[in-house]
C-alpha cells in the first residue's frame, strides 16, 4: 500500500495552478504592452496625459460647451467674451493686489507701464469690440426688417434706439443703460406690433444686447479712471451672460447649421436644388460600378456600365440645364481700352464685332448687363436687322451660330422632341441587342459602346425636353411676359426713342429698366405705387444692390456680385428664350454660382477619370521604343511633376486665355479641369509606369508568341495585370489629387474649402468663426480620404496582393 | 519592356496573295512616319499657340518680356525674414527674396520633416501598444486631411495669438516676444561694429558698385543676364567635370532619360528667358554695373568650380578607402556650396544695408564647410593607416582643433564681427523692424511647421515601411549575436532599410519644396506667392511669370533628386 500511495503514476500532472495575478487578462496585456520598461511605462503615462488633455479641451470646445442655435456668430460669442471679460479682469486685480504689495501704497498699480498697457487692452476689449459687434447686430436687424418690408416702421425703432445708445456711451456709460423699458422714446418707437417677429427675435433669445454695450461702456469708463471697483460692477452685470453662456462658450455649430447647403452647391439656385441632389443620387451606381468588382459582370454590369459611361453627360447638363454657356468674353471695351469706336481700323472693328456677335448670339445677359445704355442699344439694332450672322468670322463661330439656331429650330417643336427620343430609343435598343448577339457586336463592341453614348444623351435631351416644355413647368423656366412689366416697356420705348429699333435681346438689363424708371415721375408715366414698390422690393429682395433708395442703382455691382445671384438674375442671364439658345431646363451659370463640395467633387471625379485613362497611355508612351514618343511622354510628366499644382493651376487660368483664340476663352472651371487632369495624369503615368515595370518579360514574349498585335497584348495581358499590381498606389495618388483640389483657392474657384473661407466666414454674421468652418471641411476630406484608404485595403486583401510578412 | 519588338520585323511583311509589299507594314518606315506626325502635330500646336499669344497681346495691348522685372513693383514695405525690401523696390528683388524664402523654407521643412518623420516612423512599430496607435493615429489624421486646411487652421490659431499692437505681446528674457504678427528673438548678430574687410584689398562689405552706380537709372538687364549666364557655366561646369559616368551614377540607368529631359528643359527655359531679356541686355556694354557683375560672378564662379572639384577629390577618396561614416560629405559639400552660389548671385541683387550682416553669415559657412573639408580628409588617412596597419589613430582631437582654429582665424581676421542683437522696443512699445532681434514673421513658421508636419506623416510611412521590408532574420541573427537593442537599430536595421526609404524620400523631399507655394494663401512672401499674388496683379506678363516660377521650381526639384539619387547610389545594395 505504502508503495502505492509513494509512487506516482505518470499520466497524472499537478492540476493546473491559476496563473499569478499580474500573468493573465487584461493586466498582462497591459504589462506587456505598456509598462514593459520604466521608459515604456514614462512613455504611455506622457501619452496618456497628452491624448487626455487633448481630447478633453476639442471635446469641451467642440460638444460639451458649443451652441448651434443663433443666426450670428455673435450670439455664439457674448458668453465666450463675457467669461474672457470676467477672467482678464480677475487677473488685473490680482496683478494689482501684487503690485500694490510691493510698493506698499494702494492706486499706485495705474502708475506701472506693463499694467496700464493691461488695463487698457481690457478698456480696448470692452468698449471697443463690444460695441462694434452691437452695431453689427443692428446693421444686420435693420437688414432683415427691411427685406421683409418693415423699413419705415423699423427704421424709426432702430434709429431711435441707436441714438439713445450711443447718446448714453458718449456720456460716459453711468448709470443704466436706456432700454426699452426704461427709455421714453425707446419705448414709444417699439410700442404696439409694429416691429417685425425677426427683429424682435435679439430680445427674445438670450440677455439683451444693450445690456451687453451698457456693461462693456461701463467697464471702459471706470477703467480708464482707474476704479477697478466700477469695473467689477460692470462684469457683475454681464453675469447674465456668463450665465447663459456657460453652457455656450465652446464652438459655434451655427455656422454650419445656416450655412450647409453653401458648403454644398454654394449660390446654386435654391430653387434648383433637386438638380445637384439628383446627379449625387445617379452617382451612387457609377462608383458601385466602379469600385466594386463583382457588380461589372453579368447584366447589372452591363446596365451599369452604360450608365457610367453616360453619368458625365447627364450630370453635367442636369447640373448646367441646356443654356450651355462655352464662353467667357471680356467686354469690347477691356478688349480695346484706349481706342474709341470712332477711331478703330477696320480690322480691329472687326474683330470687336465678331466678339459682340458671339455674345449676342449666346445672350451672354451677364456681359450685357455691364454694359451700357448706348451699347446694348446699338448692339440691339444690329442684332434685330440680322447684321450679326454677317459679322461673325467664317469657321467656329459662324457655324456654331448656324448649328444652334438649327437644333433649336428642331427641337424647339414637341412633335420633334418626341421623334428624336423615340429615334433615339430604337437606337439603343438596336444597339443593344447586336452588342449582345452578334459576332459584330462583339468585335465592334468599343465603337457600338460609343454610339451608345450618343443615344443615351440624346434620349435624355429629348426628355428631359419635353416634360420642361410642359406649360406646367413654364415658372421654372423663367419665361417672363416681358410686355406686362410696365418698366420694361419703359426701357424699351428708351431704346426706341434713341435708337429706333425695338431690343430683341429678351428681357433688358438691370441697369437699363431702373435707368428708365430713374429717369421718369412715376405719376407721369402710369406706373402705380404697387408697380414702383414691386420693382423696389425686386432691388431690395436683391442684396448686391445699394438699398438707398435716393441713391443710384449701382449695376457694376451686379457683376461683383458672385455668389448671390438669385432666381431673377438667373431668369435674366440665361435669356432662354431667344433664338439660338437650347432650353430644356434652366441655365444655371457655372461662374460663381456653383461651388462647394460640387466643385470639389467636379474637380476631383473628373480629374481621377481623365488621370486614370490618360496615365496608362503616358505610362504606355514613356516605355516606348519610339525616341520622340519617348522624350515627349518623360518630358510631360517630369515636366508637371517638377513644378507645384499651383503654378500650372496658374498657367491654365491666366494663360490658356492668351494661347487660345478668342472663340474658345475658357471658363476658369474649365481651364481648372484641365490643369487638374494634366497635373493628375503625370503622377498617375509614373504609378501605372511602376506597374508596367512589375511585369515579368515572359508575359511580354509570351503575349508575342501568340501572335497579338502590340494594342491586343498591352489591352487584353499587360495593363490589367499593371493596374492591378499597383492598386494602393493608385488610390493614394487618387487620394493626393482630391486633396489637391483645395489649392483652386489661389484662384478663387469656389470649392468647398475656398466657399468656407472666402465666401462663408467672411459674412459679417460669421466673422471669426474661422476655426469651426475649417473643422468641418476638415471633417468632410478625413471621411472621404480615410475612406478611400480603407477602400484601397480592401481592394488589396481581395487580390491578395499585399504580401504577409 | 518593348525592346523586344525592334527585333523581330526590321524588314517588310510581304501581305496577302498579290505579294505586293505594303510600305505601312514596314516597322522602320511606320516609325519614322509615325514620329514625323508627332512632331509635326506638336509644331502645329506651338506655332498656333504662339501665333495667338502674339494676336491676344496685340488686342490687350499687352507687350512681351522681361522689362517688367527693371520697373519698380509696390508691396506692403513689413519687414520681411530673412531680407527688408523697400516698397517700389524693382521686381527683380521681389524675384530674388522670393526665391531665397523658398530655399529656406525648403530646407527648414526638409530637416524637421525628416526628424519628425523616422521618429513618427519608429513610432509606428513601437512595442509600447499606446505610442503605435498615437503615432498612427497622428499619421492618419495628417495624411488625409488636405495641408491648405492645416495651413489655413493654423494661421487661424496664430490670429488668436496677443495683439502686437493693442496689446503687449507675449514676452520673455532678452525681449522675446511672441505676438499675432511675429516672433522676436534675441539673435547673433554678424558684422556690427567692426572695420572687417579690408584686408581683403577692396572692402567688400562697403563695396555695393549697385548702389554707388545707381540701379535703379542703369540697365537692370545685366544683373540678370550675368545671372542667368551664371547659371548656364554652371550647369555646363556640371556636365563637363563630372564625367558622364559620374552622372549616370547619380541617376540609375533608368532614369537616365530623366536627367537629360530635365536639363533639357532647363535649358529651354533658360534659352527663352535669355530670349526675352535680349532687349534689356543690348546696353550692358556702355555699363560700368556690367564689369562689377561680372567680376562677383566669376569669382563666385570660380570659387564654385574649386569647392566642386575638391569635393569630386574627396569623393574618389572616400570611394577608394571605403570610410565609413563620412560618406556623401562631397556631396553636401557641393549643394551647400551650390545654393551658397545662387543665394549670393541673388543677393548681389539685393545690396541693401543688411547685406553685410549677410555676407558675414556666408563667410563663416564657407568657413566651417573647409573645415569640414579638412577634418575628412583627416578622417580619410585614419582609413588609410587602419587598413594598412590595423590602427586608428585618435583623429577626435586634431578635427576639433581644425574647427576651432578655423573659426576662430575667420573671427580674427574680420575683426571679432559677432554680437548679441537683444531686440528692443521703441518709446511706444512697438517692435518695428529697426528693433533689433531676429523677427520672424508668424507666416513663416507657420508655412515650416505646417510643411514639415505635414510630410512627416508621409515620412514616417515611408520609414515604416523600410524598417519592416527588412527581413526580420536579420535581427533575430543580430540578436543571436548579442547585439544590443539600440545597435540592432542604428547597425543593422537602418542601413538595409535606408535602401527602401531613400527613393520615396526624394518625391516627399520634393513634394514639401513644391507645397511650399502654397504660402500663397497666407501671404508668406515665397517666390509664388509674390510673383503669382502681387506682380502678376501689377504687371500682367502672365506667360513669363509663370516661366519664371516654373523654371524655379524646376530647379529646386532638379537639385533635390539630384542630390538624393547621388545619395541612394551610396546605401543601394551593390549587385554583381
Amino acid at each position: 500500500m505504502s508503495n502505492e500511495t509513494f509512487f506516482r503514476r505518470l499520466d497524472e500532472y499537478l492540476p493546473e495552478q491559476a496563473p499569478p495575478p499580474g500573468n493573465t487578462g487584461p493586466v498582462k496585456w497591459l504589462r506587456e504592452n505598456l509598462f514593459s520598461g520604466p521608459v515604456n511605462s514614462v512613455a504611455t503615462v506622457i501619452i496618456v496625459a497628452l491624448f487626455a488633455w487633448v481630447i478633453w479641451a476639442f471635446v469641451s470646445w467642440f460638444f460639451l460647451t458649443s451652441t448651434v442655435h443663433g443666426e450670428t456668430q455673435q450670439a455664439c460669442r457674448m458668453a465666450t467674451q463675457a467669461t474672457l471679460l470676467e477672467e482678464r479682469l480677475g487677473s488685473l486685480r490680482t496683478e494689482q493686489r501684487r503690485l500694490d504689495r510691493i510698493s506698499g501704497q494702494e492706486g499706485s498699480a495705474f502708475e506701472d507701464r506693463r499694467f496700464k498697457a493691461f488695463v487698457n487692452n481690457l478698456a480696448n476689449l470692452a468698449s471697443k469690440d463690444i460695441p462694434k459687434s452691437y452695431a453689427d447686430i443692428l446693421k444686420n436687424e435693420a437688414n432683415v426688417a427691411f427685406n421683409k418690408g418693415e423699413i419705415a416702421k423699423f427704421d424709426a425703432a432702430q434709429a431711435a434706439r441707436k441714438a439713445a445708445i450711443v447718446e448714453w456711451i458718449e456720456a460716459g456709460g453711468v448709470g443704466e443703460a436706456p432700454d426699452r423699458t426704461r427709455d421714453a422714446r425707446l419705448k414709444k418707437a417699439f410700442e404696439g406690433d409694429t416691429v417685425h417677429p425677426d427683429a424682435e427675435r435679439f430680445f427674445v433669445d438670450g440677455p439683451d444686447q444693450i445690456d451687453w454695450a451698457a456693461a462693456g461702456a461701463m467697464i471702459a469708463s471706470s477703467l480708464k479712471t482707474g476704479n477697478l471697483d466700477a469695473a467689477q460692477q460692470g462684469v457683475d452685470q454681464l453675469q447674465p451672460f456668463v450665465d447663459w453662456g456657460k453652457s455656450n462658450s465652446g464652438a459655434c455649430h451655427a455656422v454650419f447649421k445656416k450655412n450647409y447647403w453653401q458648403l454644398l452647391v454654394n449660390a446654386y439656385d435654391r430653387d434648383q436644388l433637386w438638380r445637384p441632389i439628383l446627379v449625387a443620387l445617379l452617382l451612387i451606381p457609377v462608383l458601385a460600378f466602379v469600385m466594386v468588382p463583382r457588380l461589372r459582370e453579368g447584366s447589372i454590369g452591363m446596365v451599369l456600365g452604360i450608365s457610367t459611361g453616360l453619368f458625365p453627360f447627364v450630370a453635367f447638363f442636369v447640373l448646367s440645364g441646356a443654356a450651355l454657356k462655352l464662353s467667357h468674353f471680356e467686354p469690347i471695351q477691356g478688349a480695346y481700352p484706349n481706342i474709341a469706336v470712332e477711331e478703330m481700323t477696320q480690322q480691329q472693328m472687326d474683330d470687336a464685332l465678331a466678339e459682340v456677335g458671339l455674345r449676342l448670339s449666346r445672350r451672354d445677359g451677364q456681359w450685357v448687363e455691364g454694359q451700357s445704355l448706348e451699347f446694348v442699344g446699338q448692339w440691339s439694332v444690329r442684332l434685330s436687322t440680322g447684321e450679326v450672322a454677317e459679322i461673325l468670322p467664317p469657321g467656329f463661330g459662324r457655324t456654331f451660330y448656324g448649328l444652334s439656331a438649327t437644333f433649336t429650330s428642331i427641337t424647339s417643336s414637341e412633335t420633334g422632341r418626341l421623334l428624336i427620343a423615340i429615334g433615339a430609343l430604337v437606337l439603343l435598343i438596336v444597339l443593344g441587342l447586336v452588342i449582345a448577339q452578334t459576332r459584330f457586336g462583339r468585335v465592334a463592341r468599343p465603337f457600338l459602346r460609343f454610339l451608345q453614348f450618343v443615344a443615351g444623351f440624346a434620349i435624355v435631351i429629348a426628355i428631359w425636353g419635353t416634360v420642361i416644355n410642359n406649360p406646367h413647368f413654364e415658372h421654372k423656366r423663367g419665361l417672363l411676359d416681358l410686355t406686362a412689366d410696365p418698366i420694361e416697356k419703359l426701357a424699351q420705348e428708351d431704346l426706341e426713342a434713341k435708337y429706333g429699333a425695338h431690343n430683341e435681346l429678351g428681357r433688358l438689363p438691370k441697369a437699363v429698366r431702373f435707368n428708365a424708371l430713374m429717369t421718369r415721375d412715376p405719376a407721369s408715366i402710369g406706373v402705380t405705387q404697387a408697380q414702383q414698390d414691386a420693382a423696389w422690393a425686386e432691388i431690395a429682395d436683391n442684396p448686391i444692390y445699394d438699398m438707398n433708395r435716393d441713391g443710384v442703382v449701382d449695376a457694376q455691382d451686379d457683376l461683383n456680385a458672385d455668389d448671390r445671384i438669385n432666381a431673377t438674375d438667373l431668369a435674366e442671364s440665361r435669356g432662354d428664350h431667344a433664338p439660338g439658345n437650347i432650353v430644356f431646363l434652366t441655365h444655371v451659370p457655372v461662374e460663381n454660382t456653383w461651388g462647394g463640395i460640387l466643385i470639389t467633387m467636379i474637380l476631383g471625379l473628373v480629374g481621377s477619370a481623365f488621370a486614370m485613362r490618360a496615365g496608362i497611355l503616358l505610362a504606355l508612351g514613356r516605355q516606348s521604343t519610339l525616341p520622340v514618343v519617348r522624350y515627349l511622354s518623360t518630358g510631360f510628366i517630369e515636366g508637371m511633376r517638377g513644378v507645384p499644382l499651383i503654378t500650372i493651376l496658374i498657367m491654365s487660368v491666366f494663360v490658356l486665355p492668351l494661347i487660345l483664340p478668342i472663340q474658345f476663352q475658357p471658363q476658369p472651371l474649365v481651364a481648372t479641369l484641365v490643369a487638374v487632369c494634366l497635373f493628375g495624369t503625370a503622377y498617375m503615368a509614373e504609378v501605372i509606369r511602376g506597374g508596367l515595370q512589375a511585369i515579368p518579360k515572359g508575359q511580354y514574349e509570351a503575349a508575342q508568341s501568340l501572335g497579338l498585335s502590340y494594342w491586343q497584348e498591352t489591352n487584353l495581358i499587360i495593363v490589367p495585370q499593371a493596374t492591378r499590381t499597383v492598386i494602393p498606389a493608385i488610390v493614394n495618388t487618387l487620394i493626393g489629387l482630391f486633396k489637391d483640389t483645395t489649392l483652386v483657392i489661389v484662384i478663387g474657384l469656389l470649392d468647398v474649402l475656398t466657399v468656407m473661407r472666402n465666401k462663408i466666414v467672411t459674412k459679417v454674421e460669421w466673422n471669426q468663426t474661422l476655426t469651426e468652418g475649417l473643422i468641418y471641411v476638415a471633417i468632410f476630406f478625413f471621411i472621404f480620404m480615410f475612406g478611400l484608404s480603407r477602400y484601397s485595403m480592401w481592394l488589396e486583401e481581395r487580390f491578395g496582393i499585399l504580401k504577409q510578412r | 519592356m518593348t525592346t523586344s519588338n525592334m527585333s523581330a520585323d526590321g524588314n517588310a511583311v510581304s501581305s496577302g496573295s498579290g505579294g505586293t509589299r505594303n510600305i505601312f507594314a514596314t516597322r522602320w518606315l511606320r516609325n519614322i512616319l509615325v514620329q514625323t506626325f508627332i512632331v509635326g502635330l506638336i509644331v502645329f500646336a506651338v506655332v498656333y499657340f504662339v501665333n495667338n499669344a502674339q494676336v491676344n497681346l496685340l488686342r490687350r495691348s499687352g507687350n512681351f518680356g522681361l522689362g517688367f522685372m527693371a520697373t519698380p513693383g509696390s508691396y506692403d514695405p513689413s519687414p520681411f525674414f530673412p531680407i527688408p525690401l523697400k516698397n517700389n523696390d524693382l521686381v527683380f528683388r521681389f524675384l530674388a527674396l522670393g526665391y531665397i524664402n523658398t530655399i529656406i523654407v525648403s530646407l527648414i521643412g526638409i530637416f524637421a520633416a525628416t526628424v519628425l518623420g523616422f521618429v513618427m516612423g519608429l513610432a509606428r512599430l513601437s512595442n509600447n501598444w499606446l505610442i503605435a496607435r498615437a503615432a498612427t493615429v497622428y499619421v492618419e489624421i495628417l495624411r488625409n486631411i488636405p495641408l491648405a486646411v492645416w495651413l489655413l487652421f493654423a494661421f487661424a490659431l496664430a490670429l488668436t495669438l496677443p495683439n502686437i499692437v493693442a496689446s503687449a505681446p507675449i514676452s520673455g528674457p532678452l525681449g522675446l516676444s511672441i505676438s499675432n504678427e511675429k516672433i522676436i528673438l534675441p539673435a547673433l548678430k554678424f558684422g556690427d561694429g567692426m572695420g572687417a574687410g579690408t584686408w581683403l584689398g577692396f572692402a567688400p562689405f562697403d563695396w555695393q558698385p549697385f548702389k554707388t552706380v545707381g540701379l535703379e537709372t542703369s540697365v537692370m538687364g545685366a544683373p540678370l543676364v550675368g545671372l542667368l549666364i551664371a547659371f548656364g557655366i554652371g550647369a555646363a561646369a556640371l556636365i563637363v567635370l563630372n564625367r558622364r559616368q559620374d552622372m549616370m551614377r547619380a541617376f540609375n540607368d533608368r532614369e537616365i532619360d530623366t536627367l537629360y529631359v530635365w536639363l533639357g528643359l532647363l535649358a529651354v527655359t533658360v534659352v527663352v528667358l535669355l530670349l526675352f531679356g535680349a532687349n534689356m541686355a543690348l546696353g550692358i556694354a556702355s555699363s560700368v554695373v556690367f564689369a562689377a557683375t561680372a567680376f562677383y560672378i566669376l569669382i563666385w564662379v570660380a570659387l564654385f568650380l574649386a569647392a566642386f572639384t575638391i569635393s569630386n577629390r574627396i569623393e574618389a577618396r572616400e570611394r577608394a578607402t571605403d570610410a565609413p561614416g563620412i560618406k556623401s560629405i562631397g556631396i553636401i559639400f557641393r549643394t551647400v556650396a551650390g545654393i551658397v552660389l545662387l543665394v549670393y548671385a541673388l543677393m548681389i541683387e539685393t545690396s541693401i544695408p543688411p547685406m553685410t550682416s549677410w555676407t558675414m553669415f556666408w563667410v563663416f559657412l564657407i568657413g566651417l564647410m573647409i573645415a569640414n573639408c579638412l577634418a575628412t580628409l583627416l578622417d580619410i588617412r585614419a582609413q588609410d593607416i587602419q587598413n594598412r596597419t590595423g590602427e586608428r589613430p585618435a583623429t577626435l582631437l586634431a578635427k576639433a582643433a581644425i574647427f576651432i582654429v578655423v573659426v576662430s582665424a575667420i573671427f580674427v581676421v574680420l575683426g571679432g564681427p559677432i554680437g548679441v542683437s537683444v531686440p528692443e522696443p521703441n518709446k511706444f512699445g512697438r517692435y518695428t523692424a529697426n528693433s533689433g532681434g531676429l523677427q520672424i514673421v508668424n507666416g513663416f513658421w507657420i508655412l515650416v511647421a505646417a510643411l514639415a508636419i505635414y510630410t512627416s506623416a508621409f515620412i514616417a510611412e515611408t520609414v515604416r515601411a523600410g524598417i519592416q521590408a527588412v527581413d526580420k532574420g536579420q535581427t533575430e541573427a543580430a540578436r543571436s549575436v548579442g547585439m544590443k537593442q539600440s545597435h540592432i537599430t542604428n547597425l543593422i536595421v537602418i542601413p538595409q532599410a535606408l535602401r527602401v526609404i531613400i527613393p520615396p524620400l526624394n518625391s516627399q523631399y520634393m513634394n514639401l519644396m513644391k507645397n511650399s507655394s502654397l504660402a500663397a494663401i497666407i501671404s508668406f512672401p515665397e517666390i509664388t506667392s509674390i510673383f503669382h499674388g502681387t506682380i502678376l496683379n501689377q504687371k500682367g506678363h502672365a506667360i513669363e511669370i509663370t516661366a519664371i516660377i516654373m523654371l524655379a521650381y524646376l530647379t529646386n526639384s532638379l537639385l533635390i533628386s539630384a542630390v538624393m539619387n547621388t545619395i541612394n547610389e551610396r546605401v543601394k545594395l551593390v549587385e554583381r
